[in-house]
């Protein structure tokens, strides 16, 4: 019994020796990082000569404002000589707030970018949507918004016959569509058809704001360039706010993590160096947290060697 | 004239109100807007003793189909009151009166909300009132605006409401519950804080034309105060990080599970 407790004891602080040795960690590392380029270079390459820059680069991104006021709804915030741009409305010679976000003036047009807020669809938006439903000739596809479309066999890259879609893709698959109009009561119709455009197989997806996504873009790209990096994930981002993201399970689990927090501070300066630190400490704590069940586990099996050898012993 | 008679003075003899406020003093309000996490947007109200919750979603799909308008997108708002908000235990459920409240306050949320720019939706808006104290519905209608602009729902202007009314032949704002049940007269009244203009003005009792007059001054002057505390709580929303709503415990860490012999371990035993 006492030889019992005094090993557990010991155990419950097991030496540092049994850590995976710092060389094993780096190499393990170095092809963790090699196997990310390799996956980034491949997808350059798709998206090589195809006349296209990647969806979440396509579209002229708003630049940053430089006086972040926040503005409420009918909150006068021009009058005179400026015209009404998005989510703002005009009453007389006077601007006024229609939405809860950040006022910017440019090019002689006043808007209010909203912090929060359904995305409506666009013609040209490139989304990532799921299928909800199933006809005989089309998919109906959920694109994160309040509106769902239908994407018929003809824009598929593929020749779909009659009665046969469920032989390309099934409810619950993401694609990767492109809006390619909208009417005036917003019904929605897109298309497959284009470079880069096609079923998302395997990954995962997550669902954010619609309007953090230029925030989780960065200007040029420079948030998301950072992330795929950082979190050796490939990741598509479609202007509905909904993100696809590959890796290693616990790749996604950082990256889903600071997706969430570029989200959630988006209205914060300075959001893309507070992400590095947050994903570096995050992995910091992942690979203690390992090496910590490593650890456990090691000692399990040794006080199970060990007390085999004391049992011989007193059989003896 | 009108409601019940009341075994005490509800207004004292130095010319002020049961709770120690003057005639054209409101109760204190407290607004927080981004309280719910599921909700696209929320705000929670207190105000004098009440207590109401308002969580907003959408725009989103119709359901059922046949309420949507291919035009317009339309305002659903359910009013509840929950059953321990009141004194004697109110029956759960929507009644005559929840369903009006939902009614008048959904007319007045589709008149500021810009529903031509989302067709065939519906933002649906849901009050729950935790404690009640009179002036339940200018409290919901307060948090369901501040909720509907935290949902990022395009809308003209936030909607401030108040209800002032009659209590022993004096013109009162912002009556509380005492007043409520024994004086004689109440209007609620929402206004477009902006021009002025009205999203909802009732009056339940007699007034004259003066009297009348008085409530809906008193009313005005409330609803800009209502309103200041309004855009205060959207602004603080977001200068306050959100950070802290999204924060959830963190997992044990693994080191502090001690190392036991498992069951297992004598299991090992037996096979050895």
């Amino acid at each position: 019994m006492s030889e019992e407790e005094r090993i557990s004891r010991e155990r419950s602080s097991p030496p540092l020796q049994s850590l995976p040795p710092p060389e094993v960690q780096q190499v393990e590392n170095a092809r963790r990082e090699e196997a990310a380029r390799e996956r980034a270079r491949r997808e350059q390459e798709l998206w090589k000569g195809r006349g296209r820059r990647e969806p979440e680069d396509r579209r002229p991104r708003p630049e940053e404002p430089v006086s972040r006021e926040i503005v409420i709804p009918g909150e006068i915030i021009a009058s005179g000589r400026m015209r009404a741009g998005p989510g703002t409305y005009q009453e007389g010679d006077d601007i006024f707030a229609a939405c809860l976000g950040i006022k910017t003036a440019r090019d002689g047009y006043i808007s209010v970018i909203p912090l929060t807020g359904k995305y409506i669809p666009k013609q040209g938006d490139v989304v990532v949507g799921k299928v909800i439903e199933m006809t005989p000739s089309a998919w109906v596809i959920d694109l994160n918004s309040p509106y769902v479309s239908p994407l018929s066999g003809a824009e598929t890259p593929w020749e779909v016959e009659f009665n046969e879609t469920s032989k390309y893709m099934v409810i619950g698959d993401t694609v990767l569509i492109e809006i390619r109009g909208v009417d005036s009561i917003k019904k929605v119709s897109v298309t497959m058809n284009g470079p880069g455009l096609r079923k998302l197989v395997g990954g995962q997806t997550m669902d954010i704001d619609a309007s953090k996504v230029p925030r989780l873009i960065g200007r040029g790209g420079s948030m998301i360039s950072l992330l795929k990096r950082l979190t050796r994930c490939s990741m598509l981002v479609g202007q509905n706010g909904r993100v696809w993201l590959d890796g290693t399970v616990d790749d996604i689990h950082v990256a889903m993590a600071a997706i969430r927090k570029i989200e959630s501070e988006a209205h914060r300066l300075g959001l893309t160096d507070a992400v590095a630190a947050f994903i570096e400490d995050m992995r910091k704590e992942l690979d203690a947290r390992k090496a910590e069940r490593e650890l456990t586990r090691d000692a399990r099996e040794e006080y199970a060697i060990m007390k085999e050898r004391i049992d011989k012993t007193e059989e003896e | 004239m009108g409601g019940l008679q009341a075994d005490h003075k509800l207004i004292r003899a130095d010319g002020r109100r049961v709770d120690g406020r003057g005639l054209d003093e409101m109760r204190p309000l407290s607004i927080k807007a981004g309280v719910l996490k599921r909700a696209d947007g929320s705000a929670f109200v207190e105000w004098g003793g009440n207590k109401v919750m308002a969580a907003v979603y959408g725009p989103r799909e119709v359901h059922p189909r046949h309420l949507q308008n291919s035009m317009r997108a339309i305002v659903q708002c359910r009013y509840n009151m929950a059953s321990f908000s009141v004194g004697e235990r109110k029956r759960p459920g929507p009644d005559r009166r929840s369903q009006e409240i939902s009614k008048i306050i959904s007319e007045a949320l589709e008149a500021v909300v810009f529903v031509e720019q989302f067709p065939r939706t519906t933002v649906d808006v849901y009050i729950e009132v935790l404690q009640a104290d009179a002036g339940t519905r200018c409290a919901g209608l307060t948090a369901a605006s501040v909720a509907l602009a935290d949902a990022g729902v395009p809308m003209r202007d936030l909607v401030p409401s108040c209800a002032s009314g009659k209590v022993e032949d004096k013109v009162v704002c912002d009556l509380n519950k005492e007043e409520d049940n024994f004086g004689s007269a109440d209007v609620p009244m929402a206004i477009l804080p902006r021009t002025g203009e009205f999203l909802l003005l009732q009056m339940d009792g007699h007034l004259t034309y003066d009297e009348l007059m008085q409530a809906m001054e008193y009313n005005m002057k409330a609803c800009k105060r209502i309103n200041e505390v309004q855009k205060e709580a959207l602004r603080t929303r977001y200068q306050t990080s959100a950070m802290e709503m999204e924060k959830e415990p963190e997992p044990a860490p693994i080191a502090s599970i001690p190392v036991e012999p498992a069951a297992n371990d004598q299991n090992d035993q037996g096979g050895a």
